[in-house]
């Protein structure tokens, strides 16, 4: 087995479910972890396996969000579609699809470090792989994930208070 | 130890605290209810925090979906039907020099038909007319491929023995012979000597009609013995057909089974020389509205074959 493929047999699936979290398109996540094995197979060493391929991915995906922005506002506006249209037959389906569309605004709200320190602690990196991706100090990983977490949990239960009166102003 | 901030907190939840300092956050908690109260709470956002991004996995692929795939440029209507036209007039302009070449054949002597059918041109071989201008399938052709007949106009006519022996040598100066894409010209360069006489006032007879999926045409008689043919083309229709069409297409097969020479040796060859050769005629242009192109062939001057488009088109209205 060459490294590349062990490398993908080990990572993928994180690195997938990261970038899904961060984009919020599995279709989009599956390429940019595909392109971030390619340019692993370039790479001639990889010190700290993880934290190089979830950095080359954060980097893709900025780079590709900076490159293409009106897709980005695309996908933003699609995404609100996605929760504005969603009509399914069943009750917790309905009930799962609108949690998800709060956690995808709680998670966008948060500032960008915060966000994707968050994702990569999510699916099991450790400080010193999360600061090498972020490229922080090991010492602020810890004060960035609980500002983090704090804030995504803030947020998340505001908009579902609001979600809430919504409801109860349209029922009344 | 001083109160530990959120920060470190965190770090000592993720297990991410040097056992040394661990030792004494918790040393600290168990005495400070304060800092015991941080600890619950931000176990609380660890799990909730977790949960909320856990539900990011619910969002499905292709939120983005496929740009709509650019039509292409050639496949506007307008482009298919300007290749069409295309396609139809360099067939139209090749078909007619050769046809100038092989007409001259046809002014000094030779057969008008047999030198049409050298041109690769499309003929009509399933019907003959006699010397009452009746027109007649000859029954080989009938029995061979009696549903074909319509189609044996994509056959070029390679048979030599064919060739100065053609449909012309019938005593009626018949005209059945339109290619109705390659919009044959037939003869126009042949000397006005060897025309027959023009007729000024044309009876107009419908004889009959025949239609393929291509085209349409309609067989008049101007006067006894006299035909001329009025092509119809569908341009759309005929690229969709030439499309569908390859080389070595049954068409072809249908047309040799038809054995078309043999039809033409049925003329006897005693009334062929008798028989002065005729000119045949085209003219062609194209409706503005429909876009269909039409063809009038028959054994008239282009002056007579113009006055007899605008009767037809008369007729027609």
């Amino acid at each position: 087995m060459s490294d590349v493929e062990r490398l993908f047999r080990t990572y993928n699936a994180q690195l997938v479910r990261y970038l899904t979290r961060r984009l919020g398109d599995r279709d989009w996540a599956e390429e940019v972890a595909q392109e971030t094995f390619v340019r692993a197979l370039r790479q001639e060493t990889i010190v700290n396996e993880r934290a190089w391929l979830f950095a080359v991915a954060t980097n893709l995906v900025r780079d590709e969000a900076r490159k293409d922005a009106r897709r980005r506002r695309h996908l933003s506006l699609l995404a609100e579609e996605e929760r504005d249209t969603v009509v399914e037959s069943e009750q917790t389906t309905l009930e799962r699809a609108q949690d998800a569309a709060l956690a995808r605004k709680a998670v966008d709200a948060l500032a960008e470090k915060d966000r994707l320190a968050l994702l990569m602690r999510e699916e099991g990196l450790d400080y010193s792989e999360i600061a090498e991706a972020l490229e922080l100090s090991p010492g602020s990983v810890g004060t960035t994930l609980s500002r983090a977490r704090r804030r995504l949990v803030e947020s998340y239960e505001e908009l579902q208070r609001d979600r809430d009166a919504r409801e109860k102003n349209a029922a009344s | 130890m001083q109160h530990p901030d959120e920060g470190m907190i965190h770090t000592w939840l993720d297990g991410e605290l040097s056992a040394e300092e661990s030792s004494a956050l918790e040393a600290h908690s168990s005495e400070c209810s304060e800092c015991a109260t941080a600890i619950a709470e931000a176990r609380g956002l660890v799990a909730a925090s977790s949960r909320i991004v856990g539900l990011l996995d619910a969002v499905p692929g292709g939120v983005i979906p496929a740009w709509p795939k650019p039509r292409m440029w050639y496949a506007s209507t307008q482009f298919r039907a300007a290749a069409a036209i295309l396609v139809v007039a360099g067939a139209s302009l090749l078909v007619t020099r050769t046809g100038t070449e092989r007409t001259t054949e046809a002014a000094s002597g030779k057969l008008l038909v047999g030198s049409v059918s050298k041109m690769a041109a499309p003929v009509k071989t399933g019907a003959a007319t006699n010397a009452t201008g009746k027109i007649e399938v000859p029954p080989q052709a009938a029995k061979r491929a009696p549903s074909r007949k319509d189609t044996v106009r994509e056959k070029p006519m390679r048979d030599k023995a064919f060739q100065g022996r053609g449909v012309s040598a019938s005593p009626a100066p018949s005209v059945a012979v339109k290619p109705p894409e390659a919009e044959l010209r037939a003869a126009d360069a042949i000397s006005p000597q060897s025309r027959a006489p023009a007729e000024t006032g044309f009876s107009l007879r419908l004889l009959r009609m025949d239609s393929t999926e291509t085209t349409k045409r309609s067989f008049y008689e101007t006067s006894p013995g006299m035909q001329v043919i009025l092509t119809e083309l569908d341009p759309a229709s005929f690229m969709a057909k030439a499309m569908a069409q390859t080389s070595g297409s049954r068409e072809a097969a249908s047309l040799r089974a038809l054995k078309v020479p043999g039809v033409a040796g049925e003329a006897p060859s005693r009334e062929r020389k008798a028989l002065k050769p005729q000119a045949v005629n085209t003219i062609n242009w194209v409706d503005s509205l429909t876009h269909h192109q039409y063809s009038l062939t028959g054994p008239l001057s282009v002056e007579e074959l113009t006055a007899l488009k605008g009767r037809l088109l008369h007729t027609k209205r």
